[in-house]
């Protein structure tokens, strides 16, 4: 089991956002987090990568816990967030360069991956670029092609597409099918449910701060009794309530 | 619209207050005080070798007075948000500007005055005029720089009968200066003053000639820039959170860049570019060298070059610090697996190199005109021992400041 939550109760101050959250992802598994704004899938991601602490509950990463093991646990996994976060004063090379020395890696084995990746998405020829030369989208490549660098068992993706164009979307989607296939487990909080319900094998939703459902997409026709209902469908049902709460 | 300028003349008069007087209380003040007091020490001096009739001073008052003249700015306060929602107004902008032409007026006169006052000694010394003339050339000078204002109003006329384009404007606005400095300090200040009288009646004519139609993005823009300098001007004494320096490529600095960052070390790895791309903290530290250097090569005594040299070390010392927080606020330091341990020790490293540098730098200067170099030789041993005693000192500053 690459990522276990158990009853994470969490949030930032003394306000508790997260209310008894539980999941797994499995190795090679891509599993969406789905919900309306403000129903705790960032609070969820901020827990497991260490930037909120839980009021109570566990969250263990191969038995890993930042708590007692925060390198290796950091070390464990990539983040690739929903705004990309830059540093302002670094070239696109030198952030490659970072992420190496961050991750322990070998430069010389890492620079053939690195410029697949940035070939992949077009961003060879801006090696010396500042981030402030690029675009939201490049930024975000960028972002990606960081994330996409060192082999990690849990990859956490936050609202990949936004700003990515069609094929930058492409491009992303076959890099998390071959991290699939190298057994990395991908958790990826998206609004864009038509992808995700091609290409997630497993769902959480949350609704205010509680898991709704979780499953596949056939188990979550059976729970709500639907079943030929699409992932948007399903989705707007189980959350409709809330929302016109 | 008269009110709406009038609030926000207001409110830039209290912005500009607030950053004044953070910049009347920083250490950098320090260093201006003792840099004005040896320039004017320097110049007096200088102006006391002077001869009359010195071929070469019409010259001088000549590019001075052009580029001074230069120095204003056209303050229309217009925002960003002005062209949506002041843009049905655009016909009564006029009287909005107005006022803002002439405080921006003023302002550029007082400048002038300043021009002025400076180069009157020199100009009395060298040229040996009387009374009358004086005020001639003074009352040609400040027609100049009203001359240059009317140009910048025209700027902003969309049916501006000139549409010379940016560049065309730039030129007008130094040519017609040169052209009545060249005519005061070299023909007669009279000829001068009539060939002022005559550029600003022409310009006038010329700008009124057209209705006035305002180009939003041009104002606002030119507007923006304006504010950016100032903000740029205070950032040097202070911390502006509105001014965020752009990070600079500096290419020149990668061999030093490669050479001061610790093999294996995340943190020296981004301390040591941020350091030197960050246009904020190194322009910083820079400035300072530069100005230390200049106060200890112009000062004449041995044992205050000494005490300003050592004062500019603990001032270098005193700026780099907080840059240790300097990516507190960037979240990728957090999620990136780099451990805490070496950040102090790779932060004092790059501030050992900085202050060494800048006080080896201090010591050259300090030799000065005559060459003490017994002095630059203490200064240069007092420098290092004090930037290594700051550098170890910095951990504890760094907790008391946190403690706070």
């Amino acid at each position: 089991m690459a990522l276990r939550i158990n009853k994470l109760v969490g949030g930032y101050g003394q306000l508790p956002v997260l209310k008894d959250v539980s999941l797994t992802v499995e190795p090679g598994q891509l599993v969406g987090l789905i919900g309306l704004n403000g129903a705790g899938k960032s609070t969820t991601i901020n827990h497991i990568i260490g930037l909120l602490r839980p009021f109570s509950g566990e969250i263990s990463l191969n038995g890993l816990t930042i708590e007692k093991n925060e390198q290796e646990y950091k070390q464990s996994l990539a983040y690739v967030p929903e705004t990309p976060i830059l540093y302002d004063e670094l070239t696109l090379k030198e952030h490659l360069e970072m992420t190496m020395l961050a991750y322990d890696l070998d430069p010389e084995q890492t620079w053939p991956k690195a410029h697949r990746l940035l070939k992949m998405f077009r961003l060879d020829n801006k090696l010396t670029w500042f981030p402030a030369e690029f675009s939201k989208g490049m930024k975000q490549k960028v972002m990606i092609c960081c994330a996409f660098l060192p082999d990690v068992k849990l990859l956490i993706v936050d609202e990949p597409f936004y700003g990515l164009d069609p094929l930058a979307v492409h491009d992303l989607l076959q890099l998390i099918e071959e991290k699939k296939k190298q057994g990395t487990a991908v958790l990826m909080s998206t609004h864009v449910l038509d992808t995700a319900e091609r290409y997630c094998d497993r769902f959480v939703m949350l609704a205010d701060g509680r898991v709704k459902a979780h499953g596949s997409l056939e188990e979550l026709r059976q729970s709500a009794g639907e079943p030929d209902a699409s992932l948007d469908q399903l989705y707007l049902q189980m959350t409709g309530d809330e929302a016109h709460e | 619209m008269n009110e709406l300028y009038h609030d926000r003349r207001e409110g830039h008069f209290i912005a500009l207050l607030k950053y004044w007087r953070l910049v009347f209380n920083d250490h950098f003040v320090i260093a201006l005080f003792f840099l004005l007091g040896a320039m004017a020490y320097a110049y007096a001096g200088w102006l006391s070798k002077l001869h009359a009739v010195e071929w070469w001073a019409p010259l001088v008052l000549i590019i001075w007075f052009t580029v001074v003249a230069q120095l204003g700015r056209f303050a229309t306060l217009l925002q960003s948000a002005d062209r949506i929602f002041l843009f049905p107004k655009s016909s009564q902008m006029k009287s909005y500007l107005s006022g803002a032409w002439w405080l921006s007026l003023l302002c550029g006169e007082l400048i002038m005055i300043a021009g002025l006052v400076v180069t009157l000694p020199m100009a009395i010394i060298t040229l040996g005029w009387h009374h009358g003339q004086w005020i001639l050339v003074a009352a040609a000078m400040l027609l100049a720089e009203a001359n240059w204002f009317v140009l910048s109003k025209d700027q902003l006329n969309f049916n501006s009968s000139w549409q010379a384009g940016t560049k065309g404007w730039f030129f007008n606005q130094w040519v017609t200066t040169l052209v009545i400095a060249v005519t005061s300090w070299i023909q007669y200040p009279f000829i001068g003053l009539v060939a002022a009288i005559m550029i600003l009646l022409v310009d006038c004519l010329a700008t009124n000639k057209v209705t006035f139609s305002l180009n939003w993005n041009k104002a606002i823009a030119q507007e923006n820039q304006r504010m950016e300098q100032l903000y740029r001007f205070f950032n040097l004494f202070t911390d502006v959170p509105t001014v965020k320096g752009q990070a600079v490529r500096r290419q020149w600095a990668d061999g030093i860049i490669n050479r001061w960052t610790k093999q294996g070390h995340p943190w020296s790895y981004l301390f040591v570019r941020a350091y030197f791309r960050d246009a904020d903290m190194s322009g910083l530290t820079a400035r300072l060298t530069v100005v230390a250097m200049l106060v200890v090569f112009f000062i004449p005594l041995g044992w205050l070059k000494t005490v300003l040299a050592l004062l500019f070390v603990y001032l270098l010392a005193g700026e780099l610090t907080p840059f240790y927080h300097h990516f507190d606020n960037n979240a990728m330091v957090h999620l990136l697996p780099v451990g805490r341990k070496t950040k102090m020790s790779d932060f004092q490293q790059l501030c050992r190199r900085v202050l060494m540098c800048s006080a080896v730098l201090i010591a050259l200067a300090s030799l000065g005109r005559t060459l003490m170099w017994q002095w630059s030789l203490i200064n240069l041993i007092g420098g290092l021992l004090l930037a290594e005693f700051l550098v170890r000192l910095m951990p504890r500053r760094l907790r008391r400041n946190n403690n706070r």
